[in-house]
């Protein structure tokens, strides 16, 4: 039976074939000559001339290289990751455990009862898994009733803590923008639940500094 | 394959722009012309090509030198490649932009070239990417299917189609399956 195509080219290209395929073309001058001509026009396409590359295109290489690198440095600023608060309350976490309380001394030993009143116990979340959108807004809401709820500022505070302070409450700023123009920046719903568990995280990473420092002044 | 100094591929590396340059210079035609066989279409290629080398700059420090350096460039060049033949704007611009088909100098060797050239934009995207990647840059059947997520058998039936319509258009026959036009650059055809 003549070959197909196919078979022939797996005879131009040595590899394994059914016996009788092989016998035939070496007996048949029409499939000798169609084997021969596919090996010609594997050559012939070898054969084609290379191309030059337009004139213009290494400038835009570089262009576009240059332009996804600084997209990338923006990006990596914009959006402050969970990773980053984590850190900065952690060393904060470590600063108000192992140095002396910033307060005035005289706090150390003011009136207990006062902390009773004005510091909610346990402000901080610890959500564990994917929180529903829903529930994301009502833990939103209740840190925010949590921090209002901690009425202490200290007079004297050291320019790292001031300095984490101001970037949450920055960043909760952007990130209430955000959700307030959501739907003329159509954000989808995932967008949604994502920005208010960065706000949560904010929220959280914010009240944990406040609660410390009251706590370290003896409320 | 072109090959380059092992200096420009480590000054490369460190993010020194006359290597990045020298690069491009050495490898551009290679991607270009593998482009443009593959896409046809000018602009598609020159895209491609653009994409090609911004991935290569971008990756450049991945590259750890176990093989020549141009075979990772064309890698790059033709995965980009098959991005674009499986984008479903850029196979409607391939379709669109049908390129003035390059020549080389004039006489009997050129007008055979023309003439397979002219063959080989008729035919599908696919079985063009696939007889150019087999036949001529020498990759195996297995590493095309790897590359377009399909099986060896539809790699090979797809140079075989190739074959098969490569010859109708030069020879002016009918393929087998009917189809008799060859026109440039219809995925029909």
């Amino acid at each position: 039976m003549y070959p197909s195509t196919e078979n022939l080219l797996k005879i131009r290209d040595g590899e394994p074939i059914d016996a009788d395929a092989l016998a035939y073309v070496e007996a048949d001058p029409s499939a000798r000559a169609e084997l021969r001509r596919l090996r010609d026009t594997q050559q012939a396409l070898k054969d084609l001339p290379s191309l030059l590359p337009p004139a213009g295109v290494w400038d835009r290489v570089i262009d576009t290289a240059e332009e996804d690198a600084a997209r990338r440095v923006r990006r990596s600023w914009q959006w402050p990751l969970r990773g980053v608060i984590a850190a900065s309350v952690a060393v904060l976490a470590i600063q108000f455990s192992t140095r002396a309380p910033e307060a005035p001394g005289r706090l150390e030993t003011g009136p207990s009862t006062i902390v009773a009143e004005s510091v909610p116990n346990n402000p901080m979340t610890q959500i564990v898994g994917t929180p529903s959108y829903a529930s994301l807004v009502a833990e939103s809401a209740r840190l925010d009733r949590a921090l209002g709820s901690i009425t202490y500022r200290p007079t004297v505070m050291r320019g790292s803590t001031v300095s984490a302070i101001t970037t949450f409450e920055d960043q909760i700023a952007v990130v209430d923008d955000r959700l307030m123009y959501a739907d003329r920046l159509n954000l989808n719903a995932l967008q949604r639940r994502a920005l208010y568990q960065h706000r949560v995280d904010l929220m959280n990473a914010l009240v944990y500094v406040r609660f410390s420092q009251a706590q370290r002044s003896g409320y | 394959m072109p090959e380059v100094d092992p200096a420009i591929v480590a000054g490369a590396q460190r993010g020194d722009r006359a290597a990045h340059a020298q690069l491009y210079e050495t490898y551009s035609p290679m991607v270009y012309t593998l482009a443009r066989r593959i896409l046809i279409s000018p602009g598609l290629a020159e895209d491609a090509l653009q994409e090609a080398f911004v991935e290569v700059l971008r990756k450049i420090q991945s590259y750890r030198g176990d093989a020549n350096i141009g075979f990772w460039i064309r890698r790059i060049a033709v995965n980009k490649c098959l991005m674009y033949l499986r984008s479903s704007w850029n196979s409607r611009r391939v379709d669109i932009e049908i390129p003035d088909l390059p020549g080389a100098g004039g006489g009997e060797q050129a007008d055979q070239q023309i003439a397979l050239e002219a063959a080989l934009a008729t035919i599908s995207a696919t079985a063009r990417a696939v007889v150019w990647l087999h036949d001529v840059e020498g990759y195996t059947h297995k590493e095309i299917a790897r590359l377009m997520g399909r099986t060896t058998s539809f790699s090979k039936s797809q140079l075989a189609r190739a074959h098969k319509r490569l010859r109708a258009c030069l020879e002016g026959d009918s393929v087998e399956d009917g189809s008799e036009l060859c026109t440039p650059v219809l995925k029909t055809c």
